[in-house]
C-alpha cells in the first residue's frame, strides 16, 4: 500500500491515545509485530501477552499464510500481507514430519513407515504435544487435523491395522477427540480405497478428499461417522484429468486440476467449483462441478515452463488461503495465487527451501499463526 | 421497519450535516441514541469530530448502507481502497478516531488495517523515532527477542 510522500509529523503519532495504538498493531502482519517487540519494554510486553494474542486472532479478516511444509530441516510461509516467504523450522521429531494442518496447529507423523502415535505443534510458538496412539491404526493411509471455532479439535486417521495379526480386510477409521483425549473407532470399515496425495478440506465438520482409479471424492461426516461418495460427475473424463487436487476457500468446495481435453487440445489447469446445478430442483443432492476459472495463456506458459506437469513424476500441489486459490507444482519452485474475490491471478514468487531445501513429502495448508488454539 | 426520518448531526465546529436514519445508525452510539430519543429534529452534537472528518465519515456510511446487498464484494473493496489511499497521515488517524468514537466497526477496521500497513515495513528503530519511544531495552535483551523469533527478522533471501 502506498503511503503519500510527506514528512512524518511528530506530534500526530506521539499524542495517539494507547489503546489506539494497541488496536492498530492487532493489524500488523505477524512478523512485523514479533520485529516490534524490540521497540521497547512496553511493546515486547504487549506484543508477547496473551491479551494480544487473544484479540489478534479476534481479526477475522486476516489472510492466513500460505504453509509449504516438507521434511526438510525448515518449511515455508507466504505472508500475503507483506508479499514474501519465511522458513519455519520443522519441530525435530524422529521419524515425523508434517502430515496436516488446521488453525495455528500443524500435526506431525509418518506416511511412509509404521506410525502409531501422532503429535501436534505450534510452529510459531515451537511448542509441542505428544497424542496418546491410535487404538488399532498402524499405518496411516490418510490423516487431517480438524481445529474447531471453540479451540478443540479433531484428527481423522484411516490406515491399516497390525498387518501380521488381522485378516481383517479393509481400511479402519478412527478419531481423536481433544475435549476427552480418546481416540475413538469409527464404526466403519472402508473398502479398500486409494487414496489419492491431496490433503483433503473440512467444510462444516464434513472431510473431502481425492480417491483414485477412477477418481472421485468421498466425504467422512464426522458428526453421522460415517464415509460416503460424492455423486457428482467429475468434470473431466479420467484420461483427461491429472493431478486433481480439492480445495477450500471460504466455504466453497473447488477442485483444481490439469485438463488435456480443453478446445485448444493443451493441457489447461482449471479451477472447479461444487455447485447447485442451474435450474435443477432444490434439492441437497443436486450439485455439478462448474468451471470456475482456466489459467489465462500468458500466466500458463510460464507455469507450464518452470514445471514438469506434462511428466508424471510432477504433480500440483494446491490449497485455499483466505480468498486465493494457492497452486504450485511439486518440481517447480513458483507459486502461483489466484484471488478469488477480485479474480486476479499473481506470482507469489519462490520458496527459499526450493530447490535443495525441498524433500519429496512436499503439502501446502493454510496456517493461521497465534491464532486461538493454545497447546 | 426502516424508519424515513432524517438525522441531524452537529460537528465539533457547529456545522449542520443531514443523513438518513439508515445512514446513522451504522454508528453503534448514534443507534443507540436514537433507539431512546427517536427522530427529533434537534441535530445531535458530535464533540469529538471535525466537519472535515464527518464529511469523509459520511461518505463512507452512505455507500455502505446498501453495500452489502447491492454491490459485489469486489467493488466494494475497490471502493474501501480507493477511499483510504490518498488520504494523507493527519485525516487517517483522526478519521480512525473519529470511528472509534462513534462505534462504526468496519470503518475502524479498515483505517486500523490502514495504518497498519503503512508502518508494517519499518524497522524497530524507525518505530521508535515516528512514536517517539526511548529503548529501554538492553543488549542483551534485544538479543533474546531476535532469537526467540529468529524467522520474523531473517532477511529474504532473493532468489
Amino acid at each position: 500500500m502506498e503511503a503519500p510522500e510527506e514528512e512524518i509529523m511528530d506530534s500526530l503519532w506521539k499524542d495517539l491515545p494507547k489503546d489506539i495504538v494497541e488496536m492498530v498493531l492487532l493489524f500488523l502482519p505477524l512478523a512485523s509485530a514479533m520485529q516490534f517487540k524490540s521497540v521497547a519494554k512496553e511493546w515486547r510486553e504487549f506484543l508477547g501477552s496473551n491479551c494480544h494474542y487473544r484479540t489478534r486472532s479476534a481479526v477475522e479478516q486476516r489472510t492466513p499464510w500460505l504453509f509449504l511444509c516438507t521434511s526438510g530441516k525448515f518449511s515455508c510461509a507466504f505472508d500475503f500481507s507483506l508479499k514474501r516467504w519465511y522458513k519455519i523450522l520443522n519441530p525435530p521429531l524422529y521419524r515425523q514430519s508434517i502430515v496436516s494442518a488446521s488453525g495455528n496447529l500443524v500435526c506431525l507423523g509418518n506416511l511412509v513407515a509404521d506410525c502409531r502415535a501422532l503429535s501436534l505443534c505450534d510452529p510459531v510458538r515451537k511448542l509441542v504435544k505428544s497424542l496418546p496412539p491410535m487404538s488399532r491404526i498402524q499405518f496411516i493411509h490418510k490423516v487431517s487435523l480438524n481445529l474447531q471455532r471453540d479451540g478443540a479439535y479433531k484428527i481423522m486417521v484411516v490406515g491399516e491395522n497390525d498387518r501380521a495379526v488381522n485378516n481383517l480386510r479393509g481400511l479402519v477409521t478412527e478419531v481423536y477427540d481433544s475435549k476427552i483425549e480418546i481416540w475413538k473407532m469409527s464404526g466403519e470399515t472402508m473398502a479398500e480405497a486409494k487414496f489419492g496425495l491431496d490433503a483433503g478440506v473440512w467444510i462444516n465438520n464434513r472431510f473431502y478428499c481425492i480417491v483414485e482409479m477412477p477418481y472421485g471424492v468421498v466425504i467422512f461426516d464426522q458428526k453421522r461417522d460415517l464415509w460416503e461418495e460424492l455423486e457428482v460427475k467429475m468434470p473431466a473424463g479420467c484420461n483427461d484429468m491429472s493431478s486433481p487436487c480439492l480445495v477450500e476457500c471460504r466455504g466453497r468446495l473447488l477442485l483444481v486440476l490439469r485438463n488435456s481435453s480443453t478446445e485448444s487440445g493443451n493441457g489447461k489447469v482449471q479451477i472447479w467449483e461444487l455447485m447447485k446445478k442451474r435450474g435443477g430442483l432444490k434439492e441437497k443432492k443436486d450439485l455439478e462441478w462448474g468451471l470456475l476459472e482456466e489459467m489465462p495463456e500468458n500466466i500458463e506458459v510460464e507455469f507450464m515452463a518452470s514445471s514438469r506437469l506434462g511428466d508424471v513424476s510432477d504433480r500440483l500441489i494446491c490449497c485455499g488461503v483466505g480468498e486465493w486459490v494457492c497452486i504450485m507444482t511439486q518440481l517447480s519452485g513458483s507459486a502461483l495465487g489466484f484471488n478469488l474475490v477480485i479474480k486476479k491471478w499473481e506470482w507469489l514468487g519462490k520458496d527459499p527451501a526450493f530447490p535443495q531445501g525441498r524433500t519429496c513429502h512436499l503439502y501446502a495448508f493454510p496456517l493461521q499463526p497465534i491464532s486461538h488454539c493454545q497447546l | 421497519m426502516v424508519k424515513e426520518c432524517k438525522v441531524k448531526l452537529k460537528s465539533s465546529d457547529d456545522k449542520i450535516f443531514e443523513v438518513d436514519y439508515a445512514v446513522a445508525i451504522q454508528s453503534q452510539i448514534l443507534n443507540n441514541t436514537l433507539g431512546h430519543t427517536g427522530c427529533t429534529d434537534s441535530a445531535l452534537p458530535l464533540h469529538n469530530v471535525s466537519s472535515q472528518i464527518l464529511a469523509k465519515v459520511i461518505d463512507y456510511c452512505e455507500y455502505h448502507v446498501n453495500a452489502s446487498s447491492t454491490i459485489s464484494e469486489k467493488d466494494v473493496k475497490m471502493w474501501d481502497q480507493e477511499f483510504v489511499k490518498h488520504l494523507d497521515q493527519a485525516t487517517l488517524l483522526d478519521l480512525l478516531m473519529a470511528a472509534q468514537y462513534l462505534g462504526i466497526h468496519n470503518l475502524q477496521e479498515l483505517t486500523c488495517q490502514t495504518v497498519a500497513d503503512r508502518i508494517k515495513d519499518k524497522r524497530p528503530e524507525d518505530i521508535r523515532e515516528i512514536f517517539n519511544i526511548q529503548n529501554d531495552l538492553t543488549p542483551e535483551e534485544e538479543e533474546e527477542i531476535r532469537c526467540e523469533n529468529e524467522w520474523a527478522f531473517e532477511e529474504e533471501v532473493s532468489p
